[in-house]
């Protein structure tokens, strides 16, 4: 098979299209197709950067929009936009999960009303040329509903290496035109993943022509179905005739390719004898049962190093960049202006500038994460990872894609969270992001540091080892007792995944995927993360007593510091009921980051880098702990550690958790957490104390 | 015969994975796999969970695709 780009202009059926309507002034337009045919990167290819991620209407599922802009063909310079949607893709319109509901809902709702004045739309199915006849099955379906609909065939340039499909040795054009004949419907071959990004030209220019089309011209060979609800025997009978349809227009397609009259592929003659591509040799490898899980687990450690080690040199860079330069110089503005040290420089350098530098200093995090998993997933192996895990996360009722944001999440939750975007179904989502809270990421390894060099000097590596591995017991335990309880609708299907071909990562719309992602959180977690720190900087700049002026008084003698005291108390039970740990725990809901400056700040003392000041800490959170815990200090900072791990990691989690799962189950997940981690605190030090 | 109808009465007689049936039929792996899942969707063929691997489901509970293979339980 060539690998030539495959650009051409649109395959228009035989019949013309006779009457036209004016084209609407925003005409919407469908993406529809199964998973993994190229439909996001054609969508990528056709809207560049003017795109942007929402929720369906009362759903968590995530839905692309972007405008696809081009210049009319009639009149120079006149732009025409179009509103694109890229739909969650599917197998079928006869829905098994809330995604798929989605689009089921997206091209029924437009069938209906695309009659209307004004409220034109067209789908465009995205035909896989490896996957003929399980697209067609799709294509036959979203027909019957009557939607006027172009066709874009994808995957050209690996259709010849499905040995037993009739578009093995065919080109591209050949292919459309073919199909055009049969399906009597525009058919454009796109090649968004090359340079040239053939064929976008032509595929607007077939959907304009359908959407102005009086009359748009149905697929060939399709009727709706009898009754808008069938029995079983309907369905069955339905089915038949769907997929003798598919058989025929397979059919056409193979007698139309064939050479010399050869029997065709799928005519009912045994097919030709597979032959090995690159992708079944690599596959040989990485799915094989001995070496496809040690090769798993090096990738994941590679995207754990990137997260942990590459990312951090970046994110240190910009917390001295904001901390420092740009932190002075607000405050050298403010000076000449004569707001130096007032409220307003508190509230704009203590406040502002700190929630947005927390904002910035996860963006290098975000992006180095991103852009991994564009790789992995845009060359293939995404796919097969998922297969090899997939008996493992079966126990959890989660199929095998969840386990990569839940190992990314012990180098940082918030992009694990954002790699939940892989897992196919809404509920598998939202159950894998509440367990990701519960992997310890690298945040939380500074507390550990600290306390366990404190309390346990000669043994801190086993004592921060164990804690990862409560960690992996809270995951496990908390999946399974989240699948008993409040998940038992989750299913554990078999997962059947199609493998994509190994394919060349396509950079620009790499780029585009991680910006898209990143602007995303800037906007929607950054905005929270913001509000989240000024809140906190109001309570600290507030006092409890008539004795402070605002903006100016000591943490224990603010609102925030008399919360602390309120606190305290409670944490009692496990041994850590004093102001110093309850106020360090309050700011680690912020960010876990910030616990050990907390300490440090509480106990008056400089910053725990120099030797000398370190040691000035440690001696202070020995003695408040030993004083707090009756003598048991080191249970109390092991309850303390255990504590950190499970509860709430972080504002930036809480926002992103909100963005993805709603309001209802953050609140939930916080809470539950909260009490998670008191009860495993107070067992921690009750038993630890008795040893 | 349909392909819809010979995929589901050779899943009913022999079973085996969505290779072995278009093997067998001279079909499509991609046809097949379309007549499955629609299958699957209607309710009328439940896929074997997590290979044979996760054990034989018996009696009433085993699923049609199974009904082929040698060493699952009547």
């Amino acid at each position: 098979m060539s690998c030539h780009s495959p650009v051409s202009a649109p395959v228009v059926a035989r019949r013309g299209i006779q009457t036209r309507t004016p084209l609407p002034a925003r005409l919407r337009v469908l993406l529809v197709g199964g998973p993994n045919v190229g439909k996001s990167t054609l969508f990528n290819a056709l809207t560049g950067a003017r795109q942007h991620t929402t929720n369906a209407p009362g759903t968590t599922v995530e839905l692309a929009n972007g405008t696809w802009r081009t210049t009319a063909q009639v009149k120079a310079d006149t732009a025409i936009e179009r509103a694109l949607v890229d739909l969650p893709g599917t197998y079928s319109l006869l829905a098994r999960s809330s995604d798929e509901q989605v689009t089921a809902d997206a091209v029924h709702e437009l069938a209906q009303s695309s009659g209307q004045v004004g409220q034109r739309g067209v789908v465009v199915v995205v035909l896989d040329a490896t996957a003929l006849a399980r697209s067609l099955y799709l294509l036959g379906q979203v027909a019957e509903t009557g939607v006027p609909l172009v066709v874009a065939l994808t995957m050209l340039d690996l259709a010849g290496t499905v040995t037993d499909s009739p578009t093995a040795t065919m080109q591209p054009q050949t292919l459309a035109a073919v199909l055009a004949a049969s399906l009597d419907v525009p058919v454009v071959p796109v090649d968004s993943r090359g340079r040239a990004a053939g064929g976008l030209g032509a595929l607007a220019r077939a959907v304009d022509a359908v959407a102005v089309a009086k009359h748009p011209k149905r697929v060939a060979g399709i009727l709706p179905p009898d009754t808008a609800v069938l029995d079983i025997a309907g369905e069955l009978a339905h089915a038949e005739r769907l997929f003798e349809w598919v058989a025929h227009v397979t059919a056409q397609v193979a007698m139309g390719l064939a050479p010399d009259g050869e029997p065709p592929a799928g005519s009912g003659q045994p097919p030709h004898r597979p032959v090995a591509t690159f992708s079944d040799r690599v596959d040989t490898v990485l799915l094989n049962t001995w070496a496809g899980i040690p090769v798993f687990l090096a990738v994941v450690w590679l995207l754990f190093e990137l997260t942990t080690r590459f990312a951090a040199p970046l994110q240190a860079y910009v917390s001295q960049l904001v901390n420092g330069p740009l932190s002075s110089v607000v405050t050298s503005a403010l000076g000449l202006l004569g707001l130096g040290n007032s409220w307003v420089q508190g509230l704009l350098v203590d406040g502002v500038l700190v929630g947005v530098g927390t904002v910035l200093t996860f963006l290098p995090v975000m992006a180095v994460m991103f852009t991994a998993l564009g790789v992995l997933e845009d060359c293939g192996y995404l796919a097969r990872a998922a297969f090899v895990a997939d008996r493992a996360m079966r126990s959890l009722g989660l199929d095998g894609r969840a386990l990569l944001p839940l190992v990314i999440g012990f180098g940082c939750n918030l992009p694990g969270l954002a790699a939940t975007r892989t897992l196919p179904h809404a509920r598998q989502r939202l159950l894998t992001g509440l367990l990701i809270p519960l992997t310890s990421c690298s945040a939380r390894l500074t507390v550990y540091v600290l306390l366990a060099g404190t309390f346990f000097p000669h043994h801190a590596g086993t004592v921060i080892f164990a804690l990862y591995l409560t960690s992996v017991a809270l995951v496990l335990g908390g999946g399974l007792v989240l699948r008993q309880t409040a998940f038992r609708d989750v299913h554990t299907e078999p997962l059947i995944l199609v493998l994509p071909s190994y394919q060349r990562p396509h950079l620009r719309t790499l780029g585009m995927s991680v910006q898209m992602r990143l602007g995303a959180f800037v906007t929607g977690a950054g905005k929270i993360i913001v509000a989240t720190m000024l809140v906190l900087w109001v309570l600290m700049a507030l006092p409890a007593t008539g004795q402070h002026s605002v903006g100016h008084v000591p943490v224990a003698d603010s609102v925030y510091g008399r919360a602390a005291s309120d606190i305290a108390p409670l944490l009692a039970p496990a041994g850590f009921g004093n102001d110093h740990a309850a106020a360090a725990l309050m700011t680690g809901l912020v960010a876990k980051e910030v616990v050990v400056g907390s300490f440090a700040q509480s106990y008056a003392v400089a910053d725990p880098g120099s030797r000398t000041s370190a040691k000035s800490l440690g001696e202070a959170l020995r003695g408040t702990f030993d004083e707090s815990s009756g003598g048991h200090g080191g249970a109390a900072a092991l309850a303390f550690m255990v504590f950190v791990l499970a509860y709430t990691p972080c504002v930036a989690t809480l926002a992103v958790q909100k963005r993805l799962f709603g309001w209802r189950p953050t609140a939930a997940a916080l809470l539950g957490q909260l009490a998670t981690a008191w009860v495993l605190a107070v067992l921690v030090f009750q038993v630890g104390s008795r040893l | 015969m349909s392909a819809w109808a010979a995929v589901l009465d050779d899943v009913r007689r022999r079973g085996g994975t969505p290779a072995q049936v278009a093997t067998r039929l001279g079909l499509s792996i991609s046809l097949v796999q379309a007549v499955l899942d629609h299958a699957q969707r209607l309710g009328v063929v439940a896929l074997a969970s997590g290979g044979c691997a996760s054990g034989c489901p018996a009696g009433p509970q085993m699923p049609q695709a199974c009904a082929g293979c040698p060493i699952s339980l009547p």
